[in-house]
């Protein structure tokens, strides 16, 4: 992060939650040459990106988990994220957000910009950043909890009420392609429901934050293949709205749902292009090596 | 608070909370955060206060017994009579020996019968049994003390006195069999969780030899959890000297060291008792007030030491178990 | 080692751990079930009109059209037999006799002073009868029943004068007529031998039947009433029947006892009838019924502990057990929510665990004598509250005593909240603080729950803390929270060896204990059923 967005930054009025403040616009460096992709791709390019890693890594201790990634993620995109296990890819998308804090002992280096800002910046508000960057996770946690307080649960921390609360819950239910199994059940436990039942209700209760960006970690995993296309399905329709990173082991599914996908190995970034290149043309060996299942 | 996604020329992505605030921006939340968490360790800290208070207000008031008689006789004078006016004399050792006397018979038959228990329950039962038995325990612990005491005094006293002729119900044997009862809970608790910590494949691997059932108990097992029985044992024996409305009902109260020694017929008194009795007809601030909170010190270092060793045994016990607990 | 003796061995290991069992299970159900059936007993009884008769003037309970009418057919029997003993209290002890016949002849003197009569009848009448006086007091006050027997001869002609008839006087001849009766089957001489088993005997007919009809109502309650309980009924019908003497078993020997019908020790006088009367009619005089007392959880006691209940003991526990919980559930709470969420390994924390350790193993008395340094003299005395035991004194110590318990309990509860659901609750913004207290507190709640109902049951069951600090044996209701109070560990402690009226009531003795007893097993069962049923629940998830 630069001196001038530090500047632009501490003259912000404080957060008004009426007002909403504008956020910080990225005066993206054009010249972005670290980036070891090839830059003949679409419209996806033109738009500064919202996520930028820049020499990130992650270290648990001595071990690293990340090493040196350096990618840009374009807004309103779909990015796959695929790679043997134990690549770090869950480990970088959970730097995001900064899900990993919770694991102690860890150091970054580098920095890993969300909308300009570097998320490891020690003043970053994390309730803000994780309500404006939401996450799914591989194995459904819904709480135990009635769908309707589910849904609901991150808006209420916002202080949403009432009908504006019930009508925020059916659009995001809708959007999660949910509403019409459950419309009738919204004070069952959510429990209850089926493994792929809960995990779009996960989505929905992401989505109700309204984020800006989705992570989804391995969000299929857990699931039969019918639960797996609805969720696809509906992946489809959501990009047109969020920017979704995908983490993934399936790769036929990152080469159906993504524009561009990452190919992690052992905690280095390979490969980073659009997603028909990477499985028809892959510049790297090892990525050749992975997509045609050699190993992995 | 919704999030209008047009202005698409002037900014990436409406974002509309700022994701950088400092302190000053963010009183509130800074605010929680921190006091919450001083507060949350403020309350925390109550224990730490607590034991501090207790050990400070305790020596407080033991200590002008002290410094008025000094150690050398408390602990080694036999004659407790606080009461005896212008001769008071304030010898302890009757009321050590009195808890001590008891402890012992306690866990005398306390120990074999709750580590056998606790065998059975962890090796020699089906799961279902052991589910169904551990209630049991745990409702014998639950019992309170004036109950066992009140059995003390009404059913098993005139008992000993009636069907066995002897002179008096109230007596050491008595304490001893009912703090036995309600020592055996603890102790078959924690010796059977480390006895079940052990695991599985340490009997398999005994069984496998050829061993019997008991070799492999007596042999293998016991010695491997030794850590753990040891501290239920402690553990038992902390209860055993701890308590209070038993004996004061059951021992019959004579500060006496019996004659002969092993003689569990005759009446004793603990210190529990002593202090329990004593402490309601004393002025405050006499010397026979301080000298009573002189004999709650010297329990509550006994249980402080006790207290330490079974941390460190069960220490030893979870380290050698390889955290299986 | 012979294979032989392995396993011979093995069979007696076996052996001896399912007697251990055995032992333990045995201890449990020898131990409890006197206490709980016993004091069963004094809810639900055999209770006799006696019973009815106190609860309608002591505590106001019941139909008082129909327990009168149940006294009256009660007393229609019990008629029968006072009479039989006051008739032969009245011939052993003349003195009443006497004075009444002194009594009756100055009343006849009044008499005939306001009758018109001639002045020499007057006279006369007045000189016979104070003949017939002083032969009736020789009479009264002879130890020869030959005498007795003549001077009553002598009176009784004179019961046709007519200058005597309905007047005072008359009664001179009932007098006489019903001593004749009385000592005709008595020998005289031997009247002071009667003197002290006749006062047994009345005091065992006192004792189950309450004080007869003539009888000023004593002072002390329990005197009012004759036997309440049906048991109490058998032993003194019991102490009625036979008499208890203490004799020599033979040289050297100590004495033992020896029971003696009294129908023999009284053969021959006036009073052997009343022996088998009274036997064949307890029944009909006392009326027994079975009783549901359930009041006696709400009632307070009379007379110490022999009637009435055990209500304000069972308030005095609730108090000071809940208001020990309000101390330090909280507390309790939030230690466990630090340490589980933020306490890091350090040095502090282990402090902070040794130090929670340190508490649970404090003894009990000790946390009373603490209790009483601290709170009662020290702490409560500067924040404006009298001096003294109170209530507030003890919970708080209590809480002391319950707070390792809930952290524990707590603690664990916390730790077992899967961390999917905090990982989902951080994911979707809210603080860490947000997230303990809508996701984690909410789906440890079971658990919390379950540590406190122990911590309660623990805390209703310890007498040693609130010794020195809230407790007393006797005392009224406490109308606020700087007064001490009764308990039910307390009372309990105090009816089984201070109270020696106690004693004589031991079916409120185990009564007490069964209350306190019942009371802690129910929070007990309920925790354990709770606790399966948390188990069963992450099991089956």
């Amino acid at each position: 992060m630069t001196m001038d967005q530090a500047e632009i930054l501490a003259v912000i009025e404080p957060p008004n939650r009426a007002r909403g403040v504008k956020a910080m616009i990225t005066v993206g460096d054009k010249n972005h040459a670290r980036n070891n992709i090839s830059t003949n791709s679409g419209s996806v390019e033109t738009q500064p990106p919202i996520i930028r890693a820049q020499n990130f890594h992650l270290y648990y201790g001595a071990k690293a988990g990340v090493k040196d990634i350096t990618m840009d993620i374009a807004l309103r995109s779909v990015t796959a994220i695929i790679g043997p296990s134990g690549c770090g890819k869950s480990t970088f998308l959970r730097s995001i957000n900064r899900m990993n804090d919770l694991i102690p002992h860890i150091r970054t280096e580098g920095a890993l910009n969300v909308n300009g800002i570097n998320v490891y910046d020690g003043r970053v508000n994390l309730v803000n950043l994780r309500q404006q960057v939401g996450m799914v996770f591989q194995k459904p946690n819904p709480f135990p909890k009635s769908i309707y307080d589910n849904v609901a649960y991150g808006p209420r921390l916002q202080g949403v009420r009432g009908r504006t609360l019930d009508g925020l819950v059916e659009d995001c239910l809708r959007n999660a392609a949910l509403w019409d199994e459950v419309k009738d059940t919204l004070s069952k436990s959510a429990l209850a429901l089926s493994g792929g039942q809960q995990q779009r209700l996960c989505i929905a209760r992401a989505l109700a934050t309204r984020p800006q960006v989705l992570l989804m970690d391995e969000p299929c995993s857990a699931l039969d293949p019918i639960a797996t296309a609805k969720i696809e399905e509906l992946i489809g329709t959501l990009k047109d709205t969020y920017t979704i990173v995908i983490v993934t082991h399936n790769m036929q599914q990152a080469a159906r749902v993504s524009d561009r996908t990452a190919f992690f190995c052992l905690g280095e970034l390979i490969e980073y292009d659009d997603t028909r290149l990477i499985f028809t043309k892959p510049v790297k060996r090892q990525t050749e090596d992975y997509v045609t299942g050699r190993f992995g | 608070m919704s999030t209008q996604l047009a202005d698409s020329d002037t900014q990436t992505a409406g974002f509309t909370r700022p994701l950088l605030l400092t302190p000053a921006q963010d009183r509130g939340g800074w605010l929680m955060g921190h006091a919450g968490l001083a507060a949350l360790m403020l309350v925390t800290a109550t224990s730490v206060v607590a034991v501090g208070l207790i050990f400070v207000f305790i020596i407080r008031e033991a200590w002008p017994f002290f410094q008025a008689q000094g150690f050398g006789e408390a602990v080694s004078g036999t004659d407790w009579s606080p009461e005896a006016q212008g001769q008071e004399r304030f010898g302890m050792l009757a009321l050590i020996f009195g808890s001590l006397y008891v402890t012992a018979g306690a866990l005398a038959i306390a120990v074999p019968v709750g580590i056998l228990t606790a065998v059975l329950l962890s090796d020699m039962v089906s799961f279902r049994v052991r589910q169904g038995v551990k209630p049991i325990i745990e409702i014998l612990a639950a019992i309170p003390s004036v109950a066992y005491g009140f059995f003390a005094v009404l059913v098993l006293a005139p008992l000993m006195q009636e069907r066995f002729g002897l002179h008096t119900g109230a007596n050491a044997l008595n304490s001893a069999i009912m703090l036995a009862v309600m020592a055996v809970p603890t102790i078959v608790s924690v010796a059977e969780d480390s006895l079940w910590a052990c695991g599985r494949e340490l009997r398999e691997a005994s069984y496998a030899c050829g061993a019997t059932r008991a070799e492999t108990l007596l042999k293998i097992v016991i010695p491997a959890a030794h850590n753990g029985i040891i501290a239920a044992i402690v553990l038992g024996m902390m209860r055993a000297i701890g308590e209070t409305m038993l004996v004061w009902m059951a021992s019959g109260n004579a500060c006496q060291i019996p004659h002969p020694w092993y003689d569990l017929t005759q009446s004793v008194r603990t210190m529990t008792a002593t202090v329990a009795g004593e402490m309601g007809e004393t002025p405050k601030g006499s010397t026979h007030y301080h000298a009573l909170f002189a004999v709650g010190l010297m329990l509550l270092t006994f249980s402080l030491v006790l207290n330490l060793l079974t941390e460190y045994l069960l220490h030893r016990a979870r380290r050698s178990s390889g955290g299986h607990a | 080692m012979n294979i032989l003796v392995r396993k011979w061995t093995d069979k007696v290991f076996t052996l001896l751990a399912v007697l251990s069992v055995v032992l333990v299970v045995g201890a449990l159900v020898g131990i409890l079930l006197p206490m709980m059936w016993r004091g069963g007993g004094a809810v639900v009884f055999r209770g006799t009109v006696e019973f009815r008769r106190m609860q309608l003037e002591q505590f106001g309970r019941g139909d008082s059209a129909a327990v009168q009418a149940e006294v009256d057919q009660a007393y229609k029997v019990r008629q029968r037999a006072y009479e039989i003993l006051a008739d032969f209290a009245a011939g052993l002890d003349t003195s009443d006799l006497q004075t009444h016949v002194r009594q009756l002849h100055r009343e006849f003197g009044e008499q005939l002073s306001n009758r018109d009569l001639p002045q020499g009848q007057a006279a006369e009448l007045k000189k016979l009868s104070k003949e017939l006086r002083d032969i009736l007091l020789s009479a009264l006050e002879t130890d020869s029943k030959d005498q007795a027997m003549e001077a009553l001869d002598a009176v009784l002609p004179h019961a046709q004068d007519p200058g005597l008839k309905d007047t005072a006087a008359s009664a001179f001849f009932d007098v006489a007529r019903k001593y004749k009766k009385t000592i005709a089957s008595m020998d005289l001489k031997r009247r002071s031998e009667f003197a002290q088993p006749l006062k047994e005997v009345r005091d065992s007919v006192r004792n189950l039947l309450g004080p007869s009809p003539g009888e000023s109502v004593p002072a002390v309650t329990m005197q009012q009433y004759g036997a309440t309980r049906w048991d109490q009924a058998t032993e003194h019908l019991d102490n009625l029947l036979f008499a208890e003497t203490w004799v020599s078993a033979g040289d050297g020997k100590s004495l033992v006892k020896k029971r003696t019908p009294r129908e023999e020790q009284f053969a021959g006088t006036a009073l052997a009838e009343l022996f088998p009367y009274v036997r064949n009619n307890v029944r009909p005089m006392l009326r027994p019924q079975w009783t549901f007392y359930w009041q006696y959880f709400l009632d307070d006691n009379k007379s110490g502990h022999y009637f009435g209940g055990v209500g304000p003991e069972i308030i005095g526990t609730l108090a000071i057990t809940v208001l020990a919980i309000l101390f330090a559930l909280p507390l309790g709470v939030a230690a466990a929510g630090y340490l589980v969420e933020c306490a890091g390994d350090t040095i502090a924390t282990r402090v902070l665990r040794m130090c929670i350790n340190t508490l649970a193993g404090v003894p009990s008395i000790v946390f009373g004598l603490f209790g009483l340094a601290f709170f009662v003299v020290y702490l409560l005395p500067r924040l404006g509250m009298p001096e003294g035991s109170s209530i507030v004194a003890g919970a708080l110590t209590l809480a002391l005593l319950v707070l390792p318990v809930i952290i524990r309990a707590s603690e664990e509860a916390i730790r077992t909240v899967p961390r999917a659901y905090k990982e989902a609750s951080l994911a979707l913004g809210a603080s860490r603080f947000g997230c303990f207290m809508t996701v984690t507190l909410p789906s440890a709640m079971p658990g919390i729950l379950t540590g406190l109902i122990l911590s309660m049951s623990r805390a209703a069951g310890e007498t040693a803390p609130i010794l020195f600090t809230a407790g007393v044996a006797m005392g009224p209701i406490p109308t606020s929270l700087s007064q001490p109070t009764r308990t039910l560990s307390y009372s309990s402690y105090d009816m089984a060896v201070g109270d020696k009226m106690a004693m004589l009531a031991p079916h409120n003795q185990f009564g007490m204990i069964m209350t306190l007893v019942a009371i802690v097993l129910l929070l007990n069962i309920v925790a354990i059923v709770l606790r399966s049923r948390i188990s069963k629940k992450l099991r089956g998830h």
